[in-house]
């Protein structure tokens, strides 16, 4: 869900259905702008051509018609050429017309209020391009251009001509607006298309995304025969391949839970050796106990002494029972963990100590705060195996240790032992690798499933003074995450 | 000045002396000559009046158009023309050779003035407000476009030649009235009646100008012949059937398309104002 926030902010993220055509639309759209600059720069130059041919045309037989009037400077005859040649222009759209003598002098201009007779022409007009430097900017409505009147090979004069051209800037403008929707409806038909074609493409992925990812927790479905693609493609064959992988994957799944359920059952089988030899042990003592009532049942002292010390042993047995029971009961699995089981922990192993001699050193550094956050059951499980394991590998009179810390919001659980250290085999049964079929290869694997399943990671190093030390750290905020 | 310009249209004369000659009746055509400088060159009113004057005389009728007075007048005196309608100015120019034939009469009279035009928006109200224009004159040897004008500055201790900035001739009273309808020129000179007769035909010309100025009262532009031939037929016919234009039908359509009254025979005498124009011009020289 976080990665759809900001789906559409990043392309790269985006989905293939969309970037293929979108790329496609992009390159359309640019070899479309490359084609319509050069078609419309060669219907520019078209219209320039014209536009010269038809205004070289007229101010030709214009500059023919003035010539005798500019020659003698006659106002009137040349304000009366220009004035009817104005209106003879035909297809050219003449706004203006000037003629002035040599030295850019107007001698008449068919509208004299704008250019009066012997004003100097405006410098727009002086400046004018003559016909064969003609063209068209798109900014500007009318143009100027001029023409030099000879006589006899000598400059007499120029006439001048201020032509509309808005006509042929609006053909260029609905030229480049048809170029510019023509090539819209054809990108947008492409990119449709491009569209279509690659989500059909992509629908099979989907499907198979799908499968994939949608059942996260429940573990991994088999594609149903009925969405297979209906000839035998590379995708029927991908769908095949995963369907076998599920397959797979399942039967995985279900070893991996009957070996969990084993090493619950060994776990237990080992406690309730330890078990017996606890109840055993003092039940010598206490028959021993009755023994003594009964001889001496008219001996306060001693009937108070025998009686002291059967209800110290069965309140012993009483504990130690309890603890067990807490530890197979089936409510327990969502309770959370507390300071207790750890002194339920200490119960547990205490009689494996004192069959092999050894010490249990517990530093517990946290509060019931710190703790509440974990599932007791299975954390419970984990550090008793860890201190089993360390209990059979430190040997007689050996030293166990046990530090519980928080660090960094996460729980560490720190178990050492006096040992000569783990073998590979163990340590890698810890961290990778599949399950052996014995116990206690059984016990180690099961801390490493637990323990991923808790979120949280196992290091395993030598201690400095011999043995080892299986460090776990737990995080504590919350519950399972995904999966690795 | 006046004797060069007779000099250059004996010249003229001599090199232009070309005829026509008629293969539509077997008698010889009378000649008539016009200028556009006074009549528009309306084909309906030409095509009218030949047609009417050949009907009127029986005869067949010539008409022969030049661009300027001075064209016409030199054809007038070398003999090429029967009559031609002038304007005063040649006519008097001329006198020793021209005769007067018909003179036109305009609101019941032979009679018509100068204007001075300028543009409407113009705040102009007399000839003094014109100084440095440049200004539309209609022919060099029209009285009313040109003549009129250059004697009043005389007359005002002005110095025509450069009273205004610059000038030219149009060539037609139209035209003059063109000129300063469209900016042209500032000013004008024209004759009144071609002034009131485009207001009355194209008021949307006329009214882009005004009249600031008005002239005394002049004879009109006349009809003249060769001094020696006024009293031959032809002449006569065409005397008759000019004064005769308002008996009929034909007559009357060119008259109104004219906006004349009609023709009448005239005195010499109805120019008396003009020539006082020319003395004033002459003494200055």
């Amino acid at each position: 869900m976080q990665q759809a926030e900001n789906h559409w902010a990043r392309p790269l993220s985006w989905p293939l259905t969309v970037r293929v055509p979108l790329i496609a639309a992009l390159l359309l759209i640019f070899v479309a702008a490359i084609a319509s600059e050069r078609v419309l720069n060669r219907f520019a130059s078209i219209q320039d051509d014209n536009l010269r041919g038809v205004a070289s045309v007229y101010l030709d037989s214009v500059s023919l018609a003035l010539e005798p009037f500019i020659l003698k400077q006659d106002i009137w005859g040349t304000f009366d050429t220009v004035d009817r040649a104005r209106n003879a222009a035909g297809d050219l759209p003449v706004l203006a017309l000037v003629a002035t003598d040599q030295s850019y002098q107007v001698i008449a201009a068919d509208d004299p209020l704008r250019f009066p007779t012997g004003a100097i022409a405006p410098a727009e007009l002086v400046s004018a391009p003559d016909i064969g430097h003609l063209s068209l900017s798109y900014s500007e409505t009318t143009v100027w251009t001029q023409k030099e009147v000879v006589y006899q090979g000598q400059l007499i004069g120029h006439v001048m001509t201020e032509i509309d051209v808005d006509n042929y800037l609006s053909e260029r403008r609905d030229a480049l607006w048809s170029l510019i929707i023509g090539n819209t409806l054809a990108t947008i038909l492409l990119a449709g298309a491009g569209y279509f074609l690659i989500s059909r493409m992509m629908r099979r992925l989907h499907i198979l995304s799908q499968f994939m990812g949608g059942h996260e927790g429940a573990g991994l479905e088999e594609i149903p025969s009925a969405v297979f693609p209906a000839k035998r493609t590379e995708f029927a064959s991908l769908f095949g391949r995963y369907n076998e992988l599920v397959r797979a994957e399942q039967e995985r799944r279900e070893i991996a839970q009957r070996l969990s359920d084993q090493a619950q059952f060994v776990s237990l089988g080992r406690l309730s050796s330890t078990l017996a030899h606890e109840i055993n042990n003092p039940l010598g003592g206490l028959l021993n106990a009755v023994d003594t009532l009964r001889k001496f049942k008219d001996r306060p002292e001693v009937v108070e002494t025998s009686a002291d010390l059967l209800y110290r042993g069965l309140s012993n047995l009483r504990d130690v029972s309890k603890a067990t029971l807490d530890f197979a009961r089936s409510d327990r699995q969502s309770q959370t963990l507390s300071r207790i089981d750890f002194d339920d922990l200490q119960l547990l192993i205490e009689p494996e100590l004192d069959r092999r001699n050894q010490t249990l050193d517990m530093k517990l550094s946290v509060d019931d705060g710190d703790l509440k956050g974990l599932p007791s059951a299975k954390v419970r499980q984990i550090i008793l195996n860890l201190l089993l394991n360390g209990s059979a590998a430190a040997g007689e009179g050996g030293l166990i240790g046990l530090e519980v810390t928080k660090e960094n919001g996460n729980l560490r659980v720190d178990v050492s032992d006096s040992g000569p250290g783990l073998p590979e085999t163990a340590r890698l049964r810890l961290t990778v690798g599949p399950a052996s079929g014995d116990g206690s290869g059984v016990g180690l694997r099961s801390v490493r499933e637990i323990t991923r399943s808790l979120g949280g990671t196992i290091v395993v190093a030598e201690n400095a003074e011999g043995g080892t030390r299986i460090s776990l750290s737990l995080p504590i905020a919350a519950g399972p995450k995904g999966k690795q | 000045m006046p004797w060069s310009r007779r000099r250059f249209l004996t010249s003229a004369t001599a090199a232009a002396g070309v005829g026509i000659p008629s293969i539509a009746l077997s008698q010889e055509p009378v000649r008539f000559g016009l200028t556009p400088v006074f009549l528009t060159n309306d084909q309906l009113l030409v095509d009218g009046l030949r047609s009417y004057l050949a009907n009127a005389m029986s005869r067949p009728v010539e008409l022969v158009f030049r661009r300027t007075y001075a064209e016409i007048t030199a054809l007038l005196i070398a003999g090429d023309l029967d009559a031609a309608w002038i304007c005063g100015y040649p006519f008097l120019r001329n006198f020793q050779a021209l005769a007067l034939l018909a003179v036109p009469t305009w609101h019941q009279e032979p009679l018509y003035q100068s204007y001075l035009i300028a543009g409407t928006k113009r705040d102009a109200s007399g000839l003094s407000d014109l100084r440095g224009d440049l200004h539309a004159f209609s022919d060099p040897d029209s009285n009313s476009g040109y003549i009129v004008t250059q004697s009043e500055l005389v007359a005002r201790n002005e110095n025509p030649a450069s009273y205004f900035k610059r000038s030219f001739f149009t060539y037609g009273h139209r035209n003059v009235l063109r000129a300063v309808a469209s900016g042209l020129a500032q000013s004008g000179s024209i004759d009144g009646y071609v002034w009131e007769a485009v207001s009355a035909t194209e008021p949307e010309l006329a009214t882009q100008t005004k009249v600031i100025w008005k002239s005394e009262w002049f004879g009109f532009p006349p009809i003249a012949c060769r001094r020696g031939q006024l009293a031959t037929d032809k002449v006569q016919l065409l005397q008759s059937a000019l004064t005769g234009m308002t008996k009929t039908a034909g007559g009357n359509d060119i008259l109104a398309m004219l906006q004349l009254d009609g023709f009448t025979v005239g005195d010499a005498s109805l120019y008396d104002g003009i020539r006082r124009r020319i003395e004033i011009l002459d003494a200055a020289g």
